[in-house]
């Protein structure tokens, strides 16, 4: 097993995170579907990189290491 | 026998907010932990001196947010004058994590974040204007704040 890449998804407890092997086909697709299923739901995908400015994801790349999903907006 | 069913479904509900309390603590502190590592070293250095911290949005401007989920984005000059405040977040996270979710958009989808907030001046507590993206989507130097909100 490589190193893991990882969802996190903003919600209620902080963030929940679901890590994936990147070169396990099987766990790829399962990842795909997740991000596809979150984009549908409104979320936005961003690549987080540690110290620097975030990235926005317009679609699945499993060599993101590390992608964070924002719910959806609302107005204060 | 219903003064002990009393303290006892007094105990239940004090349990069960100490719960609440607890969950949300551990929340605050997890997405905290989330929203320093996505920092900067200067935005690090002015959260813990300030309780906010600066980004710079595609257009060129910059955004302070604040601790905080309610009117807790100035638009700032360069000088860091504030010009006036926005809205606009995701619901029911912890603070910290609304505070990322604020900074993401408005590093990467600032149009997409502006068209949604609502715009108050920095004097109201509260946001209660309407969007006005024509304004506020200028991609120039920072719009005065009668530009941005014109008096109705």
């Amino acid at each position: 097993m490589g190193a893991m890449n990882e969802f996190k998804v903003l919600d209620p407890s902080g963030h929940s995170t679901s890590a994936w092997d990147p070169q396990d086909l099987q766990q790829v697709e399962e990842a795909r579907k997740v991000y596809d299923a979150l984009v549908r739901r409104g979320y936005r995908a961003f690549r987080l990189e540690k110290g620097v400015e975030g990235r926005m994801q317009d679609s699945f790349d499993p060599r993101e290491k590390e992608t964070v999903f924002v719910p959806p907006i609302h107005a204060g | 026998m219903r003064v002990e069913g009393v303290l006892q479904r007094a105990v239940e509900r004090v349990r069960f907010a100490m719960a609440g309390v607890m969950a949300r603590r551990v929340a605050r502190e997890r997405s905290g932990v989330l929203l320093v590592a996505s920092l900067s070293t200067a935005q690090r250095l002015e959260l813990a001196r300030t309780r906010a911290f600066t980004v710079r949005a595609p257009s060129g401007r910059r955004y302070r947010i604040g601790f905080g989920t309610v009117a807790n984005i100035e638009a700032v000059g360069e000088d860091g004058e504030p010009y006036y405040r926005l809205c606009a977040g995701p619901l029911a996270l912890p603070t910290p994590a609304v505070m990322l979710a604020q900074k993401l958009m408005l590093e990467t989808r600032e149009a997409e974040f502006l068209a949604i907030a609502r715009f108050s001046t920095i004097e109201e507590a509260h946001c209660a204007r309407a969007p006005a993206p024509a304004a506020a989507v200028r991609p120039s130097s920072m719009p005065s704040a009668d530009s941005v909100l014109p008096l109705s």
